[in-house]
């Protein structure tokens, strides 16, 4: 049996997005596996915003065509550090909860490594209602994580790699 | 950068001082102005009140979200803030604001921004943290509600 054999890099515009990108191409070259990316456009934050009156509609929408235009240029992103290493990447965007979408794709298609990139300061302890989606999907996906934090690190692993 | 890396004891005012939600907000914006959150306090001012036209940030139950996507930060910035005589902030409930969550977002990052503000909804879902957050007297007292 295989270590790792499917690999899914979770994506969005944090600082570390890149470089869980860069880590998982090189895991997955390494080790042989087949990679998965996945960008969850947070419709659930949308409306939870709208429901507490943070946001009104306009602002929705708004956001809801920045998010989708977001996500097209990461999966771009991710597509094109992949291409670097002779790597092919599965990379989609869907809708919902990420910490459940990322949960039911990494169920659906057997991943057994989830790759996430996260702020050191956002790993402090903090009450669980400020827990983010990344927190909640790295406590509840049913794989092994690799959490990212060192960008440098990753982006001179990423250029140097052979 | 969501919500727990954007909180910092320096962007807590505790007292606050406004008693409406015009010098609310710029007296929050003074504190990130003054740690180097951005320089064009105009620029901010006039994003954060563009969005207060479209609809009162004051939510109800004591709390005021205002928020502002602009170009003239370069990350997302949180000013956390503190009222004991309560601040008119035209809340639906007609009731003033006591906590104020100023949220300041680049353009860019979509996502993160949004990730904010929904953990800043769901922690108001959280009566008792809402009520230890009231009671708070200095900015210590506000990171310690919010940390375990």
């Amino acid at each position: 049996m295989k270590l790792i054999s499917r690999i899914l890099v979770y994506i969005d515009d944090s600082d570390t997005a890149v470089a869980a990108i860069q880590t998982a191409v090189l895991l997955a070259k390494k080790f042989d596996a087949a990679l998965y990316g996945l960008y969850v456009i947070n419709t659930k934050a949308l409306s939870d915003l709208v429901k507490a009156r943070i946001f009104v509609e306009s602002e929705r929408e708004e956001y809801a065509r920045e998010l989708e235009a977001d996500a097209e240029r990461y999966l771009r992103l991710a597509r094109k550090l992949a291409a670097a290493k002779k790597i092919d990447i599965m990379a989609e965007k869907i809708q919902g909860t990420p910490h459940r979408e990322i949960r039911e794709f990494a169920e659906t298609n057997k991943i057994d490594l989830l790759v996430v990139g996260v702020d050191n300061s956002r790993m402090k302890s903090l009450r669980e209602e400020a827990a983010g989606d990344k927190e909640v999907a790295i406590r509840r996906v049913p794989c092994d994580v690799l959490c990212v934090k060192n960008e440098e690190r990753a982006e001179l692993c990423f250029d140097t790699e052979e | 950068m969501a919500l727990a890396s954007l909180i910092k004891k320096e962007h807590i005012k505790v007292p606050m001082s406004a008693r409406t939600k015009t010098e609310a907000v710029n007296e929050l914006l003074e504190v990130l102005k003054e740690n180097g959150c951005f320089a064009d306090l105009q620029t901010v001012k006039t994003a954060v009140f563009e969005r207060e036209a479209l609809s009162s940030t004051g939510l109800g139950d004591g709390v005021a979200v205002p928020h502002a996507k602009t170009d003239a930060v370069s990350a997302p910035a949180l000013a956390i803030g503190i009222s004991k005589e309560g601040i008119d902030f035209q809340s639906h409930d007609g009731e003033p604001a006591y906590v104020v969550f100023l949220m300041i977002a680049p353009k860019s990052q979509p996502g993160q921004h949004i990730e904010a503000l929904a953990e800043i909804a769901k922690m108001m879902q959280a009566p008792i943290v809402m009520k230890m957050l009231k009671k708070a007297d200095t900015a210590q007292d506000v990171i310690d509600v919010l940390a375990e």
